[in-house]
């Protein structure tokens, strides 16, 4: 009777487990899940239970990353998942005055700033003498120079 | 005793039900935003992939053409807004296809760009087998490299290198990774061959044309220099042989001045044309850290909506 309900039990936690691969380009990635480092990507073989996880990858020279993995009741699931590379970017405005905010969260009036953005596109806002005066997305793609100039330029300049 | 081996038993069992059930039947991808002009594009994917998966005869792949008219009756495709189907809509729609699985893929825009989602599942269990959730630029040609690479956890497999490669060029690179056509260092080492030549190849002609001009007016100088050393070096010489051989006390005092000039002469040359070396060299290593200061590096002009500026 003893070994059965150990038996049982060890089939239940067995059956309730999912196995789960957690792939991350670049490799070597810190995987985090709920909370609790697991290792370093590629993860393969790591038991879960089904449910939400909580799936945070951490990497040098990479933006860190959350996702919400859902674990459905399956032998194996595989998580891919890509980290952005940080770019270094160097910001300069051509005209004084000029007030610029990026992604709602950054404001700045110096001619110059360096910031480190994730990969990918940015929101940018620039005010004029404190009026909303620009509103488009720039798109952070390697390490640059950024020149904003309130003027478009002339045909065959640029 | 018995038991034990029962235990035993029970569990070898148990592992080899799990370790055998190798995913195998038919596979629909749904792309939610699929549309009758996009199902060319789709045609080849899927003839790409069945391809691949032939290579472990497992799995069939649905037509996407079948795929696309049983989408239609679950989600109005000529609504360019449609939102994607819940979970549940999108295993009916494997069941009704009768796959086994759905590997589903919706791109969300979002206000700084798209992310895209994709999913393995199974429609008998409703598990997930596979996921993938990115921020991506280039929506189409990463939808295609991520689904070729999804359909590999299928197999159980890693995917092949050249499936992988498509996602390593698509994705944004590390800084280190991407290879610039010109490099700051590629102008510094130019300039450091030929005085200008980093210039030229970083477009800044003035100064390009300015370093060699100036080296060039060194050289002139530091050539006259030598040839002014020579011919004093040559007349001492000559003047302090002739010194050696006089003997009339007039003609010694003067050779003896003479001498002493061209030796003066040849000494100040000497000097001049070791500070025109220093200078040569000094050029030569601010036309290279010019080089490298000014050389080439990505720059993005953006402007704002205003008109040209009035000149």
């Amino acid at each position: 009777m003893k070994y059965l309900l150990i038996t049982l039990v060890f089939l239940s936690h067995l059956i309730g487990q999912v196995t789960l691969d957690i792939k991350v380009l670049p490799k070597g990635a810190t995987v985090i899940l709920d909370g609790k480092e697991i290792g370093t990507a590629p993860v393969k073989g790591y038991s879960v239970k089904p449910g939400l996880h909580e799936v945070r990858l951490e990497a040098d020279g990479y933006a860190p990353a959350t996702h919400e993995i859902s674990v459905q009741d399956a032998k194996r699931l595989v998580s891919d998942f890509i980290l952005n590379p940080m770019y270094k970017i160097k910001f300069r405005a051509k005209e004084k005055g000029l007030t610029f905010e990026l992604n709602g969260e950054h404001t700045w009036r110096d001619e110059k700033i360096k910031l480190n953005l994730e990969a990918g596109p940015h929101r940018l806002r620039v005010y004029y003498l404190d009026e909303l005066f620009d509103d488009q997305v720039i798109i952070a793609d390697r390490n640059a120079e950024f020149i904003y100039t309130r003027y478009q330029p002339e045909s065959g300049t640029n | 005793m018995i038991l034990r081996y029962k235990v035993f038993i029970i569990s070898i069992v148990f592992f080899g039900i799990i370790k055998s059930a190798d995913y195998t039947g038919s596979i629909a991808f749904i792309d939610l935003t699929m549309d009758s002009a996009s199902i060319v594009q789709y045609g080849e994917l899927f003839s790409s992939m069945s391809s691949q998966l032939q290579a472990t005869p497992q799995m069939r792949v649905i037509d996407p053409e079948i795929v696309l008219s049983v989408v239609g009756q679950y989600s109005d495709l000529s609504d360019p807004e449609r939102e994607i189907p819940d979970r549940e809509i999108i295993i009916s729609i494997g069941q009704e296809l009768s796959a086994d699985y759905v590997m589903y893929a919706g791109t969300k825009v979002e206000q700084y760009g798209s992310i895209l989602t994709g999913e393995i599942i199974s429609t008998r269990s409703g598990g997930t087998i596979s996921t993938i959730q990115i921020n991506i630029l280039d929506v189409i040609n990463v939808l295609e490299a991520e689904s070729n690479i999804a359909s590999w956890a299928l197999i159980g497999e890693d995917p092949p290198y050249e499936l992988m490669q498509p996602r390593r060029d698509l994705f944004p690179k590390h800084p280190k990774d991407i290879k610039e056509d010109k490099t700051p260092f590629g102008a510094l080492w130019r300039s450091t061959v030929a005085p200008g030549w980093g210039q030229f190849y970083s477009n800044k002609r003035l100064p390009g044309f300015a370093f060699p001009s100036i080296e060039a007016v060194l050289f002139g100088v530091l050539f006259f220099n030598f040839s002014q050393y020579s011919s004093a070096v040559k007349n001492l010489q000559e003047s302090s042989k002739l010194y050696d051989k006089e003997t009339d006390p007039d003609e010694v005092l003067r050779l003896r001045k003479e001498t002493i000039g061209y030796w003066n002469e040849h000494k100040s040359y000497n000097k001049a044309m070791i500070n025109n070396g220093i200078m040569i060299g000094t050029v030569w290593a601010i036309n290279a850290i010019h080089a490298y200061i000014a050389g080439p590096r990505p720059q993005n002009f953006i402007h704002g909506p205003e008109p040209y500026r009035s000149k």
